[in-house]
């Protein structure tokens, strides 16, 4: 597309003369046999219209093309959620098992410049993780 | 010159919208002869012209509830027109080589040198003008016509083909640039004859 500055005065000519030409188009007189048999024509439309509306149209078409289409949309989200619900728990488990929830070094070292039972408190509940009951050292402790 | 609605035909025109068809036929027989002359311009043929009003009366009806008086009705009937002829004409719808309007100024020189006579000057202007907007991309064609024949505003033009009112004085402008190279081509073509 033409990217130039428009210049009304490069075309004045050229409007004038089609401004001539759409004056000099004759206008015939109204055609009344024509109207009539138009109008006819446009009754039986608008006879069968109200007919046709109770019948599955293209109305109906569309609205069942777009049922079907959200129908597969809520089908493929349901898969796909519960594939995510079901692979969830396996996640949370191995992340579990690698992670153990317990305190970091510094909030250790913070408890030890704080209250002494906060601190022992810590070691209890991380002990039950990092010195679990079957853990290898009480076994041989115990023979 | 298309005149706006009045308030008896608005009156008429929303009753046609409901369904009315005898409101319908009210608004067509108003706007029937002027609908008639520019099919006619088009078909030339005065049976094609009549098949092309009555079709492109059907076509209104059927979109009357999409009319949504952002335009006048007339121009809004005119795109219709504009639209079903180049229905009608299908494959021919595609728009004129340049060579074609060459040759009609070619052919129109050869008729005023053979019959001796001085051709009406605005015949002449018509036919090339018209031959010469055959020549134009439709896209152009439809604005020209709205424009200077349908004489509709820029904004007007805009709401009844659906786009916006730059686009429409970007074709105007890029049409009228093709037409007037034409008219200088032609113009040379005729000076070499004489």
């Amino acid at each position: 597309m033409s990217t130039s500055t428009p210049d009304p005065d490069a075309h004045a000519s050229l409007r004038e003369a089609l401004q001539r030409d759409a004056a000099r188009v004759p206008e015939p007189p109204f055609d009344a046999v024509l109207h009539r048999a138009t109008m006819r024509r446009i009754q039986a439309l608008a006879e069968a219209a109200p007919a046709r509306s109770g019948s599955p149209g293209w109305n109906w078409t569309a609205s069942l093309s777009a049922a079907t289409a959200l129908g597969v949309i809520c089908l493929l989200a349901f898969l796909w959620l519960s594939r995510g619900i079901r692979r969830n728990p396996v996640q949370i488990a191995s992340f579990a098992k690698i992670c153990p929830p317990r305190a970091t070094v510094l909030a250790y070292q913070r408890a030890m410049n704080g209250r002494q039972d906060a601190f022992f408190e810590m070691l209890d509940r991380d002990a039950q993780t990092l010195l679990p009951p079957s853990s290898k050292v009480f076994s041989n402790l115990l023979d | 010159m298309p005149s706006f609605p009045t308030e008896d035909t608005s009156a008429f025109l929303a009753l046609a919208r409901e369904g009315d068809v005898a409101a319908f036929s009210r608004v067509m027989e108003a706007e029937q002869a002027r609908l008639m002359a520019q099919a006619l311009v088009f078909c030339a043929d005065p049976h094609l012209a009549q098949d092309l009003v009555q079709e492109t009366m059907i076509a209104a009806w059927k979109s009357l509830p999409r009319f949504d008086g952002s335009c006048r009705f007339f121009t809004w009937l005119y795109v219709i027109l504009l639209r079903q002829h180049r229905r009608s004409l299908g494959w021919f719808s595609r728009r004129l080589p340049m060579a074609t309007v060459e040759q009609q100024a070619a052919a129109e020189r050869h008729e005023a040198q053979e019959a001796g006579a001085q051709k009406n000057e605005a015949e002449m202007e018509s036919e090339v003008l018209r031959a010469m907007m055959a020549a134009l991309p439709a896209r152009h064609r439809e604005v020209i016509r709205l424009r200077f024949y349908a004489e509709a505003s820029e904004a007007e033009i805009a709401a009844a083909l659906g786009i916006s009112q730059g686009t429409v004085k970007s074709r105007l402008h890029n049409a009228l640039d093709k037409l007037r190279h034409m008219k200088e081509k032609v113009n040379r073509l005729r000076c070499d004859g004489h």
